[in-house]
């Protein structure tokens, strides 16, 4: 599990930003304290930082400066200050990305996972994921029942992902289409059932019956 | 300053001088003297009196010309009275002082004024910023518990982020050389980025996104383009019809780029359309529609020309907009 260490000196949305991350499960450890961060640091070893600029004390350019003398570690500044100057002095300084507020969950947590893709070639991420027999390859687009397999578009792909990672629960229509636009897929109401039925054809075709519930009102499980 | 204008300012001293001459003859007729020599001194007064009038029309003529020039070269022009020297008899001194106490005053005034605006632009930016705080809590509350309620929370705070962004970007108008990055830019990744951050409010539309073509790179700055995207995505699902369709094209044309962003929305009534980019202008479309404010395609305009984009508009009323913004590859002039 990746450790990220926010370093944000807005309470509700360091809670916010640690209820997201915890969510995407990352291990979050929030800095509350200012004046010692560097301590803080050193003691939690990070996988990441996310960094505000502006804070009491010190402010996070200098915080950067400091991290980047001893660690290579990803930093991503997160700021309200939206001049060009900040964002170049931000990756001068070693930061690796510079996100501005306000900003939105999905294209934050892209955007942390791309800094430590580049990190550290090694992936976290499983992938393959299964469920009641049904096991989703993401490396090669297949889904597998047994010995049958089946490759499958890109968006069914995601779908399936989508549905599997919530198993159990009811993923709602708008659910599923946020899901898919997070990863630059702008399906709407009617291709988003299309998609569906040719994802039942397929799982028929490799012995799989029933496996996507719907209810109406409530959305998808598996 | 021509003479004829100079002998009618002058005209009381002539007939003064007229009066004076004919007086003077008849006091000399009357002591005898003989009409010859009476007609040598009226003959020589008028000569005086011309050569007089002469020699300070061409010194008055020098003057004002010369003051006129300075004023011409001047770029401040409020500034003369301080840089024109104070010469001239007791009663143009005078004029001349009160004339530069004038301009002090006023001077005063201006650089109030000023002052002023500077400081509440300042302080509107200051509050655009603090407002971010606040309104990014909001966003990853929402998010973090999304339902139909808090999904129009997120539809009326992208509706506030707008406005804001607005706030920010029209205060930067005129500034942009203090505030861009150009760099290589993919336009599938700024079309991409302007499309996630309007999420909420197209998947809620039911906005049909169609992309196609968009993998060009240009050079220009990432968020001044996004914002301008945004505000153009903005309107058409503000101006929308039934089964909306929003279509990006990226076409590659010689020495350019150019981007289409198309909907089959309303559209525009051809007797407005050259008038779209003007600030505070609605038209018949924005009237209906409480949210118009009229300064989105102001501020698209606006940039664009900073950043030396072309943005053109073409529109058919009922059937479609069409916004296409043409990047220089070659040549590129901001």
């Amino acid at each position: 599990m990746k450790r990220i260490m926010i370093i944000e000196d807005e309470e509700y949305i360091r809670d916010e930003l640690s209820v997201l991350l915890t969510n995407a499960s990352y291990k979050v450890i929030c800095v509350e304290n200012f004046s010692n961060i560097l301590e803080d640091f050193k003691n939690v070893q990070p996988d990441i930082v996310l960094l505000d600029i502006n804070l009491p004390e010190n402010n996070g350019f200098s915080i950067c400066t400091k991290i980047r003398s001893f660690s290579k570690i990803p930093i991503i500044f997160i700021t309200g200050r939206d001049a060009s100057i900040d964002e170049l002095n931000a990756f001068s300084l070693g930061g690796d990305d510079y996100i501005t507020k306000p900003y939105n969950g999905p294209v934050l947590l892209a955007r942390i996972l791309s800094v430590l893709k580049r990190a550290d070639t090694q992936n976290d991420e499983s992938e393959i994921l299964s469920h009641n027999g049904v096991v989703l390859n993401l490396a090669s687009c297949t889904v597998s029942h047994g010995v049958q397999s089946l490759e499958l578009s890109k968006n069914e792909i995601k779908i399936l992902h989508c549905l599997i990672y919530n198993a159990g629960k009811y993923v709602s229509r708008m659910s599923l289409i946020e899901y898919l636009w997070d990863f630059k897929i702008y399906t709407d109401d009617n291709a988003l059932s299309v998609n569906i039925t040719r994802l039942r054809e397929k799982l028929k075709q490799i012995g799989v019956d029933d496996f996507v519930h719907t209810k109406r009102g409530m959305g998808y499980r598996v | 300053m021509k003479l004829f204008d100079f002998i009618i300012d002058k005209i009381t001293s002539i007939i003064l001088n007229i009066t004076c001459a004919l007086l003077l003859s008849i006091y000399l007729s009357a002591l005898g003297n003989g009409k010859h020599e009476i007609l040598l001194i009226l003959v020589a007064w008028f000569f005086v009196l011309v050569g007089y009038i002469l020699i300070q029309f061409y010194l008055k003529k020098n003057r004002l010309d010369d003051l006129n020039e300075t004023m011409l070269l001047l770029d401040k022009k409020y500034l003369f009275a301080e840089v024109v020297d104070n010469k001239g008899n007791t009663e143009q001194r005078a004029y001349f002082h009160l004339m530069k106490e004038a301009m002090r005053s006023m001077t005063e005034q201006v650089a109030e004024s000023h002052r002023d605006k500077k400081e509440y632009k300042e302080f509107i930016e200051q509050w655009a910023h603090e407002l971010k705080v606040p309104i990014t809590s909001i966003i990853l509350g929402c998010e973090n518990n999304l339902n139909d309620n808090t999904r129009k929370i997120l539809l009326q705070t992208k509706q506030i982020e707008d406005y804001l962004e607005q706030v920010l970007y029209y205060a930067r108008l005129g500034n942009v050389e203090k505030d861009y990055m150009i760099k290589d830019v993919c336009l599938k990744e700024l079309v991409d980025e302007a499309l996630s951050l309007s999420k909420h409010v197209l998947i809620q539309n039911k906005i049909i996104i169609k992309t196609k073509e968009l993998n060009h790179n240009i050079y220009t700055d990432a968020k001044w383009l996004i914002f301008i995207i945004n505000q153009i995505i903005s309107n058409s699902v503000r101006y929308k019809k039934e089964n909306p369709v929003l279509e990006f094209y990226g076409i590659n044309m010689d020495n350019s780029i150019q981007l289409e962003i198309r909907d089959n929305g309303i559209g525009i009534r051809d007797s407005e359309i050259s008038r779209v980019f003007q600030k505070g202008f609605t038209g018949s479309n924005g009237r209906g529609r409480k949210n118009s404010t009229g300064i989105g395609l102001y501020l698209c305009k606006g940039l664009c020309n900073e950043l030396g984009i072309d943005i053109k508009i073409y529109s058919e009323l009922d059937k479609y907009t069409s916004v296409r913004l043409t990047f220089q590859t070659e040549h590129i002039e901001i």
